[in-house]
């Protein structure tokens, strides 16, 4: 049976006992997209597919949903956002029926998306329900990082001006956070009312701050999904400041956003000297 | 016909940039971009149309309309107006149209936006025929083609080597007098043709508020602003007065507009906290109301010209097409 066949029986299966309302899946979209769907009746289940397009993080459609039961369909990337969420208090895991996907990664035309290429992860942490075959084969780590590393590398002159000169470009059209499964604030730092830290204006010091902030407030909650480059319409490598903030969170914690239900240690977690002071 | 080749075009461009500030398609990344250029070597003359809407050099994605100073005088009040000449080459008639469909509301309207009409006198369009539309291209179901001229000072249509040249208003005439053009027997290539979409007219649409499709296509949607910024003819914005940096110690201040975009949570908030667009559907119908209905009906153009760049950067895959597509269904339906 397909992995698509198995979410459908799955999610009949959900509506017909009515253990949730409606289940998040996949749909066929127009000019060859795959887009999010939201199945409410036993009869639509048929439009639920899954194939190496399904890029979108979905828990992305948990937050804010606390009025109804719902099924979702999680990547293993996908399914570490959930862990953070709940550490956070941001989720009912009660009112949630997880259909965990194993995943060999999800291509982007013809070819494996950049994180897709470096991933080891194959099956969700945390599910009700697994579909697909575990034993699957992992593909050759492609060079996806050598920009990374280029940049990094770089003298911190060139670092910030080759960073001024993509930030140059953003829109402000907060796709990146709007995407994010993590960015759950009620109000966003970057667009009070009062723009008590940051203008309103869409000019260069404005991106940068919302840029490297959302970083930071993601450093050690980011699971590293990519949804934030994927929707930035003017193709910025936004990525590449959550992989540095990942690292930095691997060099000195130990720690992998959402491999289990604990919040970042970065807010949480004093060092000895920080704590005996 | 009249033609002129690629090297001797570009010529031209270089002498241009001497005296105004020329903006034209430019490759960035994987995509074209409008920019400004600095050498004809940067343009881009084939390719799609560029991923950005023409729209964003006359109404700019934030710009200062006032500043204004305390002291002991009292307050100072200066208002900003754009004087710079400009020149925009490879104008897509899809981002033609948008200024057209701008200008109904930003000039035609009264009284006028200063700053929008300064810079749409001042800025000079040449426009290039569309011979690579992008799967999500319908400008052909809104009035207009890809090689419509309307609107623009000077028409480029590719050719093997070069372009043939319609010069077609007095400013155009003015900036073409230092054009090497031949004469040639050359006609310009039939245009792609384009996959219908059917428009529903203003005053079909009332009928149609209270249907559940727009919850159920708005239910994927991020209420990101990818679709308002993106497209050529979106005009929402906001007004904010912030501070700026007084070296001199002295207080200063300016009064900025910003985009801003009917697809956000916090669009139509109003004191006091409530929104009464709270809900995604509500949202969406509005931007799409707003396009068919409510605009062409109070200024007359359609605000859409079927550029296709919200379809095709939506992260969700809402596309107006295929909503246009249902509703026109459902409202033959009924």
């Amino acid at each position: 049976m397909t992995a698509s066949l198995e979410i459908q029986n799955a999610a009949r299966d959900l509506l017909e006992r009515k253990k949730v309302d409606c289940v998040i899946g996949y749909e066929q979209g127009t000019h060859g997209h795959i887009r999010p769907a939201f199945i409410y009746e036993a009869e639509d289940v048929g439009r639920l597919i899954w194939n190496e397009q399904c890029t979108h993080n979905l828990v992305r459609y948990l937050i804010g949903r606390e009025d109804i039961y719902l099924g979702i369909v999680v990547k293993p990337c996908d399914a570490r956002a959930i862990n953070v969420l709940m550490a956070e208090n941001k989720l009912d895991r009660e009112k949630l029926f997880i259909i965990g996907l194993t995943c060999q990664g999800i291509k982007v035309e013809q070819d494996y998306q950049a994180r897709c290429q470096v991933c080891t992860e194959r099956k969700p942490v945390i599910y009700d329900l697994l579909i697909g075959d575990e034993a699957v084969v992992s593909h050759d780590p492609a060079p996806a990082e050598l920009l990374f590393e280029q940049i990094a590398q770089l003298p911190p002159k060139e670092k910030m001006d080759y960073w001024l000169e993509q930030f140059d470009q953003c829109i402000r059209c907060y796709a990146c956070r709007q995407a994010c499964p993590i960015c759950s604030c009620p109000t966003c730092l970057y667009e009070r009312e009062d723009a008590l830290w940051v203008g309103a204006g869409i000019g260069l010091n404005e991106k940068r701050s919302f840029h490297l902030g959302r970083a930071f407030h993601l450093a050690g909650r980011c699971v590293g999904c990519n949804e934030c480059e994927r929707v930035c319409p003017v193709g910025l490598p936004i990525s590449m400041l959550n992989q540095q903030l990942h690292q930095e969170m691997q060099n000195r914690f130990g720690y992998t956003a959402g491999l289990a239900e604990t919040l970042s240690p970065l807010t949480t977690t004093l060092s000895p000297q920080e704590a005996g002071s | 016909m009249r033609f002129i080749a690629t090297e001797d075009l570009n010529h031209w461009v270089d002498q241009l940039i001497h005296d105004a500030i020329v903006i034209a398609p430019k490759l960035m990344g994987k995509s074209l971009s409008y920019e400004q250029i600095e050498s004809s070597r940067e343009i881009s003359w084939s390719g799609s149309r560029p991923r950005n809407p023409l729209k964003e050099f006359f109404f700019f994605p934030t710009e200062q309309i006032l500043t204004f100073q305390k002291d002991s005088e009292g307050i100072q009040i200066d208002e900003v107006i754009p004087h710079r000449k400009r020149i925009i080459l490879g104008a897509r008639p899809c981002d033609v149209r948008g200024l057209e469909v701008l200008d109904a509301m930003f000039i035609d309207t009264q009284p006028p936006d200063t700053q929008y009409k300064t810079r749409r006198g001042n800025t000079a369009l040449i426009g290039l025929a569309c011979y690579e539309p992008t799967a999500t291209c319908f400008c052909t179901s809104l009035g207009s083609s890809p090689d419509d001229k309307a609107g623009t000072d000077i028409f480029l249509t590719p050719v093997p080597d070069g372009f043939l040249v319609d010069v077609l208003t007095s400013k155009g005439k003015e900036l073409a007098a230092e054009l090497i053009l031949s004469e040639t027997e050359l006609q310009p290539p039939p245009p792609p043709e384009l996959k219908p979409v059917p428009i529903l007219p203003p005053g079909h649409w009332a009928e149609l508020f209270g249907d559940p499709i727009w919850e159920e296509t708005a239910e994927r949607c991020l209420s990101c602003r990818v679709c308002a910024y993106l497209c050529p003819t979106c005009r929402c914005f906001d007004i904010r007065d912030e501070p700026i940096s007084s070296p001199d110690g002295g207080q200063y201040f300016e009064r900025i507009r910003i985009w801003d975009s009917c697809a956000s949570e916090a669009y139509r908030k109003i004191a006091g906290g409530h929104n009464p667009r709270a809900a995604k559907g509500e949202r969406l119908r509005n931007r799409m109301y707003c396009k068919f209905d409510y605009y062409p009906s109070q200024y007359g153009p359609t605000a859409c010209t079927g550029c296709g760049r919200c379809i095709e950067s939506c992260p969700v895959n809402i596309d107006i097409a295929e909503t246009l597509h249902q509703i026109t269904e459902i409202a033959h339906v009924r």
